[in-house]
């Protein structure tokens, strides 16, 4: 809006200024004009009054001449007229010429029409000649009018006679010429000049359309308009027309027209003006004020971009101070390898100055422990996984030497340039106690290597001697026993041996088994088989003909079949070593039940029974090899091995194992293993 | 009643288990090793062979091949007694050539089962 106003503004200010010089330049070319008209009225004036005076002087002349054709002869009329006349045709200016002797006798009357006439002038009317006052002729008086004339050398001037009518009536003047005859006045020529024909008359030609008024000096006027001087008084001029002894005046004024320029074309060429200068003011401020709101808009976008500006301004000095203050060392290196920014804690770890890395190569900074090699090595990983881990010995300011762990990754705002951010610990500790652990488990599986190996060897040993032992005592039992009569307490020796040959024997297995579980890196097979059908083969193959060693079996399975993701032969022998735990340990008239359901993925067998159960506090170590749960009163015995081979080989078959038991109610096994994947999803 | 060929590399073993097979009423020769066994099958063929696997001279596998590929000996019933910890593909093969397997150490009412089972088995309908 502003903008409106000052466009506004400078359109009036052009206006007024424009009107200005329009004035003065009304003003400049009015006194211009003013000037020319002036220099045009002189000269014309100066033109006219010339050409009156050579007029004059030309009259004068031929009277001369008249004169002199008369010296030195005496006066005759008979010679006087016909000069006379012949003088009057040359100059038609002079209508009258009279001669009066020197005695002031009017001689001869002579008109330029043909009139002559002879005779005296009236008696006592004195002529006077050479200074002297003329009595004029009375014919020559009355004609003209003239009440007085009065002679000089050359002239004789007639005033009219009453000043009133003074414009109509002829103006005459009256030239007086003596002869001179032997230095003597012999007469007078008087030569009447038509004044109003010499000059008047042709006043209004010569000056054209000027105004004019004509003095004679004393007195006489003529004026070249009815109302004196019509045009501007101002620019009047007067000039001088000499005649004879006197001398007429002349002014003139120019025409009224001519003396002032016309106003309307000033106010025209103003307009226009500032119409030519407005129109472009108008154009321009309104380009301006398009300009102004583009300006306001850009000046408003500056100011939030710099509002931004100073936003992430602030947040990166933010981060810049978070990075400077970790304890971990970052480092910024550029795709040729080069460090770009380290902080502190960089330098602190590696007791440097900052300029001893900027800009350096990171391979070529000893301390830093880092090849060419692995650094590309480390830039393709980054490139390909997005991070980078390395664990590097670097030597510290002081000598000693530290462990570093260096986790590269992309430098995301200079994405496909190969930068990377390194960020390094001091990992010496950990690393330190990561050693001891990995030292202490080798040692560790080693030792149970050792074990392992001993245990099965030693068993491998002992399965023949025990074979032995065991048929040995089934022979004494047998064989000798009937042979002898054995007292009470011989025969339950005899018993004794039998029994423990037997767990001998049983224990011998067992630890087989163990020592096979453990050493044995043949991997189990992975096979889709149908556990139901595996349960009920087993309990019934191995338990259901055995009534006398423990309660009946009973089987709750999904009709059709349950398949599972398992080794078979494992399967089998962790179901035989739970349901045969589970019918040691529950008398004769209590129950054994093996259910089979499906979890989701999963197939879970449950072996339950209503036995003993077992003690809670032993419950927790029933998985753990040699493990056996102390049972006072009860002459049930194992070998402490069946549950740890069943849980290891539940473990390998990628399957849970969990127990639950209450003492004198009963205990519960379940063991959960993948279900078949292909007939999980069609057989479900 | 069975004439047995007893072949194992332990003498007590062989031993024990010898008076418990006769106790139990079988015939029982014995042989140290499969040369052994062999030298004595030259001399009769018994009704079933019963031998350890590992042995030093000629071992159990062995002896049983050199059994089937004889005419005379081919349809002689072969019991192995084995230890537990046996690599799968011995046992696959045990199974295969032979007519049983007994786990040592077992219950030697078990043998005894296994020895009527076998000869049973292998008797022409």
């Amino acid at each position: 809006m502003t903008g409106t106003s000052s466009v506004r503004l400078a359109q009036i200010l052009v206006g007024i200024v424009l009107a200005f010089t329009a004035l003065i330049l009304y003003r400049t070319s009015s006194d211009t004009i003013a000037h020319r008209t002036a220099d045009d009225t002189r000269s014309l004036g100066s033109r006219v009054a010339q050409r009156e005076s050579v007029r004059i002087d030309q009259t004068i002349g031929a009277i001369q001449s008249l004169k002199d054709a008369l010296d030195d002869r005496p006066f005759s009329p008979a010679s006087f007229v016909p000069a006379a006349r012949a003088t009057m045709r040359s100059d038609a200016m002079i209508d009258v010429i009279d001669f009066f002797d020197a005695d002031g006798g009017h001689a001869v009357h002579v008109e330029s029409a043909g009139r002559v006439r002879l005779g005296s002038p009236k008696a006592g009317e004195p002529v006077s000649v050479a200074g002297a006052e003329i009595y004029a002729v009375d014919l020559l008086l009355s004609e003209t009018g003239v009440t007085r004339a009065i002679a000089s050398s050359h002239v004789l001037h007639v005033h009219p006679r009453s000043a009133g009518s003074r414009a109509r009536e002829k103006l005459y003047v009256y030239i007086a010429q003596p002869i001179v005859r032997r230095y003597e006045v012999t007469g007078t020529i008087v030569a009447r000049v038509d004044a109003q024909k010499l000059i008047v008359g042709d006043l209004p030609q010569a000056v054209a359309a000027a105004s004019y008024v004509l003095d004679d000096g004393s007195g006489h006027l003529e004026t070249g308009s009815p109302g004196g001087i019509g045009g501007s008084e101002t620019y009047a001029q007067t000039f001088s027309i000499p005649f004879a002894d006197r001398v007429w005046s002349l002014t003139l004024a120019p025409p009224v027209a001519d003396q002032r320029p016309k106003r309307w074309l000033f106010v025209l060429l103003w307009l226009v003006a500032w119409l030519a200068v407005s129109v472009p003011i108008e154009v321009v401020g309104q380009i301006n004020r398009r300009v102004q709101v583009l300006n306001e808009g850009l000046e408003a976008r500056v100011a939030a971009r710099t509002r931004e500006l100073q936003a992430s301004v602030a947040e990166l000095r933010t981060l810049a101070a978070v990075v400077e203050s970790v304890k971990e060392g970052v480092m910024l290196v550029d795709a040729d390898g080069a460090v770009t920014y380290a902080n502190d804690a960089l330098c602190r770890e590696l007791g440097c100055k900052l300029s001893d890395l900027f800009g350096h190569k990171v391979y070529d900074y000893v301390p830093l422990a880092l090849s060419k090699a692995q650094l590309e090595e480390l830039s393709d990983a980054v490139r390909s996984h997005g991070f980078a881990y390395l664990e590097t010995e670097r030597p510290r300011a002081d000598g000693t030497k530290y462990w570093a762990g260096i986790t590269l990754t992309k430098h995301t705002e200079d994405e496909g340039s190969g930068g990377l951010i390194a960020v390094s610990r001091d990992i010496t500790d950990r690393r330190r106690l990561v050693d001891e652990l990995v030292h202490a488990k080798e040692e560790l599986e080693r030792q149970m290597r050792v074990r392992a190996d001993f245990i099965g060897t030693a068993s491998h040993e002992l399965r023949t001697p025990a074979t032995t032992l065991r048929t040995l005592s089934a022979l004494l039992a047998g064989k000798v026993r009937p042979r002898y009569a054995f007292s009470e307490e011989d025969a339950k020796l005899l018993g004794i041996l039998d029994f423990e040959t037997r767990r001998l024997a049983n224990l011998v297995d067992d630890l087989l088994e163990v020592a096979k579980v453990d050493a044995t890196e043949a991997p189990l097979s992975e096979d889709d088989v149908d556990l139901c059908a595996i349960v009920r083969a087993e309990i019934e193959g191995t338990f259901a003909l055995d009534a006398k060693s423990g309660p009946p079996v009973t089987v709750r399975a999904p009709a059709g079949g349950v398949y599972v993701r398992a080794d078979e032969n494992a399967l089998r022998r962790v179901i035989v070593n739970l349901v045969g735990n589970a019918r040691k340990f529950t008398p004769q008239e209590g129950t054994v039940d093996v259910s089979i359901e499906r979890a989701a993925e999963r197939v879970r067998l449950i072996v339950s029974d209503s036995g003993i159960g077992i003690p809670d506090q032993d419950l927790p170590h029933v998985f753990e090899r040699f493990y056996r749960v102390e049972r006072p009163g009860t002459e049930i015995r194992g070998t402490g091995l069946g549950l740890a081979i069943v849980a290891r080989l539940v473990e390998r078959m990628h399957g849970i194992i969990s127990i639950s038991s209450e003492a004198g109610k009963g205990t519960t096994v379940s063991v959960e293993i993948p279900a078949a994947q292909a007939r999980a999803a069609a057989g479900a | 009643m069975a004439r047995i060929l007893l072949v194992d590399d332990e003498p007590m073993l062989r031993s024990a288990l010898r008076q418990y097979l006769e106790f139990s009423g079988h015939e029982v020769e014995e042989a140290g090793d499969g040369n052994d066994a062999l030298e004595l099958l030259r001399n009769g063929v018994p009704d079933i062979v019963i031998s350890d696997v590992l042995m030093p001279a000629r071992d159990g596998m062995s002896l049983c091949r050199a059994l089937r590929a004889d005419a005379a000996l081919a349809n002689v019933p072969f019991l192995f007694m084995t230890a537990r910890g046996t690599q799968p593909e011995l046992y696959q093969e045990m199974v295969q050539i032979g007519d049983g397997c007994i786990v040592k150490p077992f219950e030697p009412s078990d043998l005894l089962a296994e020895i009527a089972r076998a000869i049973v088995e292998r008797r022409p309908a």
